[in-house]
């Protein structure tokens, strides 16, 4: 038996004649005590430093970068191995990897004190370095932080994707965007496939703060490359699988055969306490009224000490009905992240509108994103949406468009639209 | 578990009764090897019964058809019906020296987890009662203390998403005199003599709240989407209140009907339900017999809810058996 993680499904199972998709929601809790304590971690932690030090990164940015860097180095527990790579036009190895020991870490802040700004942006170069490392140590828990401030070189673009095809996998990234130069859906791709979050630094005096937040996370997983498995009826089809909660991540393409009827998908690492919820879309054969089939079965599965656990199993239930007043009725949870899913489109959307020109489109698009946001007390959403719009009434979703946009609330409201609120429960 | 012979307790697992020697369990049944159409012969299945091939549920739970016989006169059938995805009905019967105790439950299907607050309160009504006789409670008090038990037992389990799993309860404690009944909801209790049957219970529902206003004449308001629509259920969501009560001296020969909706829907007058179980005890012996009779009536009949019937026959030879609970 094993209780590290604990799931539930909300969904309704009652289907319509003739009908085969079914939606459901998975709500997945690791316990307290899930993984080892940190001491205990097989194969310890890496901590990759990724930061951009390219010519535009020069003047205040590079300088709260570097002292980021060094404040973050100073924080590392002695038992987590780090290194340091700095991204010009070649990732280089400021700092192989070595153990957070005072001597160490006084070496490292030496080297990054000595940094200068200059030279272009590959990042695929970057994350070529830093794999390396990583591979050095394929048994611990493998996570990075990538900051930078532009956008990849042009010529950058086929290396890169092949670059992130070699790290999927190998290490988690979480990247942040420094200022407003920099691409949102750049940064959203890699992190996407590195399993990390992506988030803009406005200001560079805010770098630290954000610093120190990545790091506690990091220092917080206490179990790794956990993946979400899910078994399927013979003959049906996975049309989705996306994490939903604490923020949008589509894993339908992340998907790994392992058996005929199972399939798996990355979810990284884990630590304590930590709650996650996992939208499924399956399709099945439509059955006859009365028929109850499973729709599918899902379970946590990470490998401890070289054995593999699975917890927290859960059912999806299809059962055919005839009556309408059962199979009309949505599940609110599945409503509700439904909506999260689509505000989040509405949002990334209506901000292309806005920059195609296409002020009508943009303007109901945001107001729907308004709309949502409001219904289902996404407060952190609206907030951001009303720094590029004028609501006039949240309700029906009535806004106008801002002529005068901080670029940077735009980047915030585009990099945070995936952030959803979870539904209130009893 | 109680020896249908002699009424003795005797642990759960015995497959005889150590007082008077009987068979009290058939033989355990070699697991049947389950076969699912998917492939024409056995399939692994899942622990609840699913299909690992194609899904198809094989195996239904147990609770789809639950029948207890404590003696030929005194059993209870629960089936899940045709049309209701699970069993969410529950009863319990049991015997305190000589009075009869018997609980139905209709868990109230649009609430969650309803089956578990049906199996709960049955099983804390049916405990509280045994308990408060062998304190030499009355009954009255007794099927009271009943409810109540019931619905804090139905309050502990909390809340899911927000909703209270919910239930009715009918419990009801009879003696070769007297007869006790406390109730909340639509779940009923009938005695049925000389060929006449006396619904004992007044239901919570929308439908009599409606009628004792005056309002409206009856015709009308059955034909009402609400007329079932329960008032009162035992649930953390609603104050169940004190329960309605009936206490009274009863003849001799008769049966105790306890029945939850899914039955009482295909026999609403009282006139109906005289006729349905007396044509029921016709080809039937035992309480058992005619318990499934009703239930399979009811399933010929549709069958759109769980149904329930309970039974304590009471012949003229009535001699209450003098249980051995040593």
């Amino acid at each position: 038996m094993n209780n590290s993680f604990k799931a539930e499904v909300f969904q309704n199972q009652y289907v319509p004649q003739g009908a085969g998709e079914i939606h459901a929601i998975m709500t997945v809790t690791s316990a307290e005590g899930v993984g080892a304590a940190t001491s205990m971690l097989q194969g310890g932690r890496l901590f990759g430093i990724i930061c951009d030090i390219s010519g535009s990164m020069e003047g205040g940015k590079i300088i709260a970068a570097k002292n980021a860097m060094v404040q973050l180095i100073d924080m590392l527990p002695s038992d987590c191995a780090f290194f340091v790579v700095t991204g010009q036009a070649v990732g280089n190895t400021l700092c192989p990897m070595m153990l957070a020991t005072p001597d160490a870490k006084a070496r490292a802040i030496a080297a990054v004190k000595q940094v200068k700004a200059g030279g272009s942006t590959c990042i695929s170069t970057w994350l070529k370095a830093a794999l390396e490392q990583f591979r050095l140590a394929p048994n611990a828990m493998r996570q990075a932080l990538l900051l930078t401030d532009g956008q990849n070189e042009g010529n950058d673009e086929e290396p890169l994707k092949a670059a992130l095809k070699q790290c999927e996998g190998a290490f988690q990234c979480d990247c942040r965007g420094v200022g407003t130069d920099w691409k949102v859906e750049e940064l959203r791709r890699i992190a996407a496939i590195l399993l990390g979050t992506t988030d803009i630094i406005a200001q560079p005096n805010l770098m630290e703060a954000d610093f120190k937040r990545i790091l506690a996370k990091a220092l917080g997983k206490s179990v790794g490359d956990v993946s979400l498995r899910l078994w399927t009826p013979a003959g049906s089809q996975i049309l989705f699988c996306k994490q939903v909660s604490p923020e949008i991540v589509d894993l339908t393409g992340r998907m790994r055969q392992v058996g005929p009827q199972v399939r798996e998908y990355p979810t990284g690492a884990w630590g304590k306490n930590e709650t996650r919820d996992y939208h499924f879309c399956i399709k099945v054969k439509p059955g006859a009224v009365g028929d109850e089939v499973l729709a599918g079965r899902a379970s946590l599965v990470y490998t401890l000490d070289r054995v593999e656990n699975k917890g927290a199993e859960a059912r999806i239930l299809a059962i055919w009905t005839d009556d309408e007043a059962k199979s009309a009725k949505i599940d609110r949870v599945v409503a509700h992240y439904t909506g999260q899913a689509d505000l989040a489109d509405s949002i990334q959307q209506g901000l292309d509108a806005r920059a195609r020109g296409d002020l009508d489109q943009a303007t109901a698009l945001l107001g729907k994103a308004v709309r949502v946001a409001h219904a289902s007390g996404n407060e952190a959403t609206e907030k951001l949406l009303r720094n590029v719009v004028d609501v006039q009434n949240a309700e029906t979703g009535t806004v106008r468009l801002r002529a005068n946009v901080a670029k940077e609330d735009e980047m915030a409201l585009n990099t945070r639209s995936t952030k959803t609120t979870r539904v209130t429960r009893g | 578990m109680q020896c249908p012979k002699c009424v003795a307790l005797i642990p759960d697992e015995d497959l005889f009764c150590e007082s008077c020697g009987s068979r009290v369990q058939a033989e355990p049944e070699p697991e049947p090897m389950a076969e699912c159409p998917c492939f024409n012969g056995v399939q692994e299945l899942d622990e609840e019964g699913f299909c690992l091939q194609c899904g198809r549920r094989v195996v239904r739970p147990a609770e789809d058809h639950i029948e207890v016989e404590l003696s030929p006169d005194f059993a209870g059938v629960s089936d899940r019906g045709l049309h209701h995805h699970s069993n969410e009905d529950r009863f319990a019967i049991g015997v305190h020296e000589d009075w009869r105790l018997l609980v139905v439950c209709d868990g109230v299907s649009s609430s969650p987890e309803a089956d578990k607050a049906a199996a709960q309160a049955s099983q804390s009504a049916l405990v509280a009662m045994q308990t408060d006789l062998a304190n030499d409670s009355g009954a009255l008090d007794a099927v009271k203390n009943s409810v109540k038990a019931a619905s804090e037992a139905v309050a502990a389990l909390g809340l899911r998403r927000g909703e209270a799993p919910s239930t009715t309860i009918v419990s009801a404690a009879v003696s070769a005199q007297q007869i006790a009944i406390a109730w909340i909801g639509d779940s009923r209790a009938y005695w049925i003599a000389s060929d006449k049957a006396h619904q004992l219970t007044a239901d919570h529902s929308w439908l009599n709240m409606i009628l004792e206003r005056g309002e409206v004449d009856r015709a009308e308001a059955q034909r009402s989407r609400n007329a079932h629509a329960l008032t009162r259920w035992l649930g953390l969501d609603s104050d169940p209140g004190e329960p309605d009560t009936f206490a009274g001296d009863i003849e001799r020969e008769g049966i105790l009907l306890l029945c939850s909706d899914g039955l009482w829907n295909y026999a609403d007058t009282d006139q109906d339900m005289s006729d349905l179980v007396r044509e029921s005890s016709q080809s039937a012996d035992t309480s058992l017999e005619i318990a499934r009779h009703l239930v399979d009536y009811a399933i010929t009949q549709g069958g759109r809810d769980n149904i329930t019937a309970v039974l304590m026959r009471r012949a003229e030879a009535f001699e209450p058996e003098v249980p051995n609970e040593q």
